[in-house]
């Protein structure tokens, strides 16, 4: 497996520092013996509000369109239901396996909340707030938890906006999308420019001044909320043209977020777009356009000093969107997920639950859930428990290690910081990292590359044979005996590479012998 | 309609009945006289030349089968019925639908006396053996299935739709590969009751030796014809060789109760090209139970019985074997001289293999053991042969004490005629594939493979083939049956090499091709080709047949709006597209067929592609050099569609030789990202990437080029039309 005639040394050698005792690792040569590496106690949950004006042209999610008569009563009596079986959810749902397994819950309160959509800035602030009531009370909140929510330009006032904040909220999730009137109305959005622009301004004054007064009253503590917000836009609609990308990305960084999102659209089956348009053909973009666009954005807003951390996020230092992070590490920590459609992840197995994606029946799956009781703790454990001591064939087994290693990787391989050898090595058996190497030295160059955790050796991914790999020192932390590698880390290169990522990965998929099995 | 179609068959019927041999003589002289002629002009040397082989030997035949009939004696001087002792699982059904009264079932563990009442005894002027012959669709399966249920051979709630058709594929495309054989019984209008042993035939031209094998079982065979499609090339085909094999005919209109029916046309049509008398055809529908008593009848009538033979040394013509994984080889053969039974110790003439006889039958169609066959039946026997390789199509099976000096005539080796490149999308399949092969063969003796490498493709096996069909029909069965993935090359011929030192080589692989310098020339294989289509679309034919190198021989009127054009055509531009081309030119109404003629010198040369600069050599193929800048460039084009776009720019060429004829090239993929905002449900994401993975997988790679499954087969779809027009 190990890449023969390696020239220069390894990249950073070293003997462990202390061995590690991970169920996964006693011995990894042999299949039966594998067990997905425990989960960290969840700490993180989302919450799907569903409500929309109306349906985006390209928009596949599931959501509840309410139309414009947002402030009928009728509507409101709609969303309060709604929020109220989102809290009775909340309520009944069984704590996570490995949150119940460290102890007493209220020991891990969460640290991060995504309210998403739909369009969650149509919900009103005081219902927003009974769904992080019930969450406080549930799960608890970490003071300086990050609780995003996701906006549309044209839903909200100043009043509305203050209102949010104040019920908790710390992060604000923009949908620009465009700064172009036709890219918008093409798009079906229901904003204009005009309102976006005035949304930006006033969530960035928001945000400010939150964080002066959050800076103000608690100048001593040291867990001071910190406020953020992103600008999102979504590249490659129709009617887009590099100029018009362009003046977006520079009005965009002109509103000085902490983050900005660009999106790639992507035609789903089922939405007015698929029905209306071929790629390059038309107002659509063509390949070549698409990603002149996704180099644009890279080097635009690196320019201004922001990272780009993931495919599609961008952030000012220290501002990563810490409740996406969670996703990409999935391998290590999962999420509640509460509402329709909402998908959670909290066994080590790496099972999604997906709600159902039809309103009614999501009413009539969450009326199913039998009611929490605080009194027999063993039978509140989320998901099947029984599954972590169970007995598996080995054919079940090398199942499930190949999907946990694939979803490694194509998560892994979408952020900055990549895929860490050493973990893969230690989870997934000592073979693994010369495999993947072996298939990357086949790409192109220029793609990926391996480089030490500092980032101080770099080197080309397809430069073989002058990568090889050595497993490198492994690490635990005293603090919460969590895994964390001191060495090798393989990412793919910003923008060539990450423009690529689902061709590279599928062909890591394809020609991996450890994921012959999947 | 139908009532009266019947009344007038047995108005006919009446008028028949006077002198009847009389008119019998009378017909076959008129018939054969208008066939000469037609035959003549037609295929002059090798069909006369083929005509009197087959004449001579069934010159006492015919004589035996005009003496007096003789009934089988056992010790006793009684006529006796064979004894039969059938296995417990199928006597139910023998005693529930054989013809009989007084079945007696004795089921017993051990080999046993046979049930002497399952199968009934007749001497050989009470027999008579008759195929069918008909064009795909014109409802041979379907008529052979009514003649069982009318016979009461099958009881109706037994009935299976296409009884003989046993393979899935069969039934699936209507099409009849594997043989199969019935016996009857019928109690004709006479008061007796007769012996029919139905002979079904492989109705494809792939498989024209095993029809002729089958048809030379026979005296007599029924042509059935859709009354409203009239005469087509197969029909044409097969009726040539029932005429090899001097069969008398019976003409059978299908289909009459279809509203488009116009049997007095089809007649018209049968005699002018047939050249057959239609006076007493009979006019049916096999779905619609229309005209099946003229049709027994008729066989009764018309169709000579065997000569009664049953004194002279054992000689059976085997005319379909296959394998049974529980009993060995099941040998099919028709007793042309002599008798055999269980223990009887035989040989085969051709392949001089011997065997005792474990145990022998007929078919209803199940196997129904007896204890002896004679002259004039049919019947299987199985004798612990291991391949069907040793019980050969076409032989002949003697007895190893009193042996027959001469053999049965007819008797030739198969010789694939298209070969292609299987290889395994998985590599680790490869030993699955050989064992596959293997046993298919077991089963196939036409079927031929080699171990084949290269280094783009793996390893995987070079396959002859009968043809196309031939072709599809394994690969179809190692995929199903197997469950293999496979990956095919495109078909190829085989050519005769001459090198400059004198020497041929058969070439059935392009990559295999000696160099230009090397060659003194190649020959390849020509057919004659028939096409029958509505006059509108000769036109459109011609030009295809022209485009594909095609010299135009004759082109006959069979009606005023039906045509028939015949060409000399090389064969490997008729193993292409070319048979969708006449389909999707003629709207679907042509049909066409062929016959190997002769090998013969063309300026042929070896199209070479590029990808990435590397050669790919399963993608060569050999063309005409007249042809092969349009060849060249709509490969390269082709493959330009076929290949999806990688991280980098590939380079397509074609060339002869080292020089390139003709390039393209597929730009870089640009973008390949899904940046879309999702609430951590990756389960899409992950669906997407595995389906594009998999997508890979079976990709075969040159250099660093990933070249998916179809493009293999672009030499195929390349579009000849937009080129030289000959």
């Amino acid at each position: 497996e190990q890449r023969a005639g390696g020239v220069s040394p390894p990249l950073r050698p070293g003997a462990p520092r202390r061995a590690f005792a991970a169920a996964s690792t006693d011995d990894t040569s042999s299949p039966s013996a594998w067990r997905p590496a425990p989960l960290e106690p969840v700490t993180s949950a989302y919450v799907h509000l569903p409500f929309c004006r109306r349906r985006c042209y390209y928009c596949d999610f599931a959501i509840s369109v309410v139309g414009d008569a947002v402030e009928s009563d009728a509507v409101r009596q709609g969303m309060e239901a709604y929020v109220d079986r989102v809290c009775r959810e909340i309520e009944n749902t069984p704590f996570a396996p490995s949150t119940a397994a460290a102890g007493d819950e209220k020991d891990y309160p969460l640290r991060t909340v995504f309210f998403g959509g739909g369009t969650p800035s149509l919900v009103p602030p005081d219902l927003l707030r009974r769904v992080l009531d019930a969450l406080r009370s549930k799960f608890g909140l970490e003071p300086d938890a990050e609780v995003s929510m996701e906006m549309d330009p044209g839903t909200f006032d100043d009043a509305k906006l203050d209102g949010y904040l104040r019920s908790g909220v710390t992060r604000v999730s923009l949908g620009v999308q465009s700064f172009d009137a036709d890219v918008l109305k093409l798009a079906g959005r229901a904003h204009t420019v005009s309102e976006a622009r005035a949304a930006c301004a006033a969530v960035a004054q928001a945000m400010r001044d939150a964080q002066k007064r959050e800076d103000e009253e608690h100048e001593f503590s040291d867990k001071k909320k910190s406020f953020s917000w992103s600008l999102d836009l979504i590249g490659g609609l129709p009617g887009l043209t590099s100029e018009v990308w362009r003046a977006s990305l520079a009005e965009a960084v002109f509103f000085a977020p902490d983050h900005v999102s660009v999106y790639d659209l992507q035609i789903e089956e089922g939405t007015p777009f698929h029905k209306w348009y071929e790629p390059g053909e038309g107002v659509m973009p063509d390949d070549e356009t698409g990603a002149a666009m996704f180099r644009d954005a890279s080097a635009v807003l690196r320019d201004k000093g922001f990272e780009h951390y993931e495919v599609s996020s961008y952030a000012k230092p220290s501002k990563r969107c810490r409740h996406n992070q969670v996703y990409w590490n999935s391998g290590r920590q999962g999420w509640y997920a509460f509402g329709m459609a909402a998908t959670s992840h909290v066994d080590a197995f790496g099972e999604r639950v997906a709600r159902p994606r039809k309103m009614r029946d999501w009413e009539s799956w969450v009326d199913a859930m039998p009611p929490f009781r605080v009194q027999n703790a063993s039978e509140n454990v989320y998901g099947d428990v029984a599954k972590e001591t169970k007995t598996f064939t080995e054919t079940e087994i090398a199942e499930l290690r190949a999907s946990a290693l694939m979803e490694r990787l194509m998560l892994g391989l979408r952020t900055r910081d990549g895929i860490d050898l050493d973990l893969i090595a230690s989870e997934f058996g000592p073979h693994v990292p010369g495999e993947i190497l072996e298939v990357l030295a086949e790409q192109p160059a220029g793609l990926a590359v391996v480089a030490t955790r500092d980032g101080k050796d770099e080197r080309d991914a397809a430069s073989a044979p002058a990568v090889s790999y050595e497993p490198s020192a492994l690490l635990c932390d005293d603090d919460d005996d969590a895994l964390r590698g001191s060495g090798t880390v393989v990412r793919l290169t910003d923008p060539e590479g990450l423009m690529v990522s689902t061709e590279v990965i599928s062909t890591l998929v394809a020609r991996l012998p450890s994921l012959e099995k999947l | 309609d139908a009532s009266s179609a019947r009344g007038r068959a047995s108005e006919r019927k009446k008028r028949t009945r006077g002198g009847s041999a009389r008119r019998r003589e009378r017909r076959q002289a008129r018939r054969k006289t208008r066939i000469r002629a037609r035959m003549a002009s037609a295929a002059p040397a090798s069909r006369g030349a083929a005509r009197a082989s087959t004449a001579a030997r069934d010159a006492p035949f015919a004589a035996a089968a005009n003496g007096p009939g003789r009934f089988r004696r056992d010790g006793n001087g009684r006529n006796r019925l064979v004894a039969v002792r059938a296995p417990r699982r199928w006597t139910t059904r023998a005693a529930a639908t054989s013809g009989d009264a007084n079945v007696v079932i004795k089921p017993k563990k051990e080999r046993a006396k046979v049930d002497p009442s399952a199968v009934l005894q007749v001497p050989p002027s009470q027999i008579r053996n008759f195929s069918i012959i008909a064009h795909i669709d014109h409802g041979k399966s379907t008529l052979a299935d009514t003649l069982l249920s009318k016979t009461k051979t099958v009881a109706a709630r037994d009935m299976e739709a296409q009884l003989l058709d046993s393979m899935d594929i069969e039934r699936e495309r209507g099409i009849t590969i594997k043989l199969n054989s019935a016996r009857m019984n019928y109690v004709a209008n006479d008061g007796e009751t007769y012996v029919l042993n139905l002979i079904d035939t492989p109705g494809h031209v792939d498989f024209s030796y095993e029809v002729s094998r089958s048809l030379a079982a026979c005296e007599g065979a029924l042509l059935v014809v859709d009354a409203s499609q009239g005469v087509e090339a197969q029909t044409v085909a097969n009726v040539y060789l029932a005429l090899e094999n001097d069969l008398e005919i019976i003409t059978v209109l299908n289909k009459i109760d279809l509203p488009g029916a116009e049997p007095e046309r089809v007649k018209r049509e049968i005699e002018d090209v047939l050249g057959l008398d239609t006076e007493d055809a009979v006019v049916a529908s096999a779905k619609a139970n229309i005209g099946m008593e003229d049709i027994l009848e008729n066989i009764v009538k018309m169709i000579p019985p065997p000569p009664d033979t049953g004194d002279e040394p054992l000689r059976a013509l085997i005319f379909d074997s296959y394998f049974d994984p529980y009993r060995g080889v099941v040998v099919i053969f028709r007793v042309v001289d002599g008798n055999l039974g269980v223990g009887d110790a035989v040989k085969f003439m051709n392949t001089g293999k011997s065997y005792t006889i474990d145990e022998i039958g007929i078919m209803r169609p199940q196997k129904v053991p007896v204890n002896r066959l004679s002259a004039g039946e049919v019947g299987y026997m199985i004798a612990n042969i291991k391949s069907v390789a040793d019980a050969r199509v076409g032989d002949t099976i003697t007895t190893t004490k009193d042996a027959s000096t001469e053999p049965l005539p007819g008797y030739s080796e198969a010789t694939p005629m298209v070969y292609c490149g299987l290889f395994p999308t998985d590599s680790d399949q490869y030993e699955d594939l050989r064992v596959a092969l293997g046993k298919l063969q077991i089963n196939d003796a036409a079927l031929r493979y080699e171990p084949e490498q290269s280094s783009a493709m793996g390893f995987g096996f070079r396959c002859g083939f009968l043809g196309l069909l031939h072709m599809e029909i394994v690969q179809e069965r190692l995929e199903r049956e197997y469950d293999l993935g496979l990956i095919t090359t495109a078909p190829s011929v085989v050519y005769k090499v001459y090198t400059s030192d004198g020497a041929c080589v058969d070439i059935a692989n392009p990559a295999d091709l000696p160099d230009a310098s090397v060659r003194d020339r190649i020959e390849e294989p020509f057919v004659k080709l028939e096409m029958f289509a509505p006059s509108d679309y000769v036109g459109s034919l011609m030009e295809l047949a022209q485009q594909r190198r095609g010299e135009f021989i004759d082109m006959t009127y069979l009606s005023e709006s039906r045509t028939c054009l015949k060409y000399d055509i090389p064969l490997g531009e008729v193993v292409t597209d070319f048979f969708d081309e006449l389909k999707s030119r003629s709207k679907g109404y042509a049909s066409m067929e062929y016959s190997f003629n002769e090998y013969r010198k063309s300026d042929l040369v070896r199209l070479d592609v590029l990808i990435n600069y590397e050669p790919a050599d399963p993608l060569a193929c050999i063309c005409h050099r007249d042809k092969s800048y349009v060849m060249g460039r709509g490969l390269v084009d082709k493959l330009k569609e076929l290949i999806p776009r990688q991280m980098f720019r590939i380079p397509i060429q074609a060339s002869i030789g080292t020089k390139v004829i003709a390039s393209t090239s597929i730009s870089a993929m640009r973008k390949d990202v899904l940046a879309k905002c999702y609430g951590g449900d990756i389960s899409r994401k992950k669906k997407l990437l595995k389906k594009q993975a998999a997508g890979k997988k079976r990709m075969k790679q040159f250099g660093k080029v990933e070249v998916p499954q179809e493009a293999f087969m672009a030499v195929l779809k390349v579009d000849q039309n937009a080129g030289s027009g000959g």
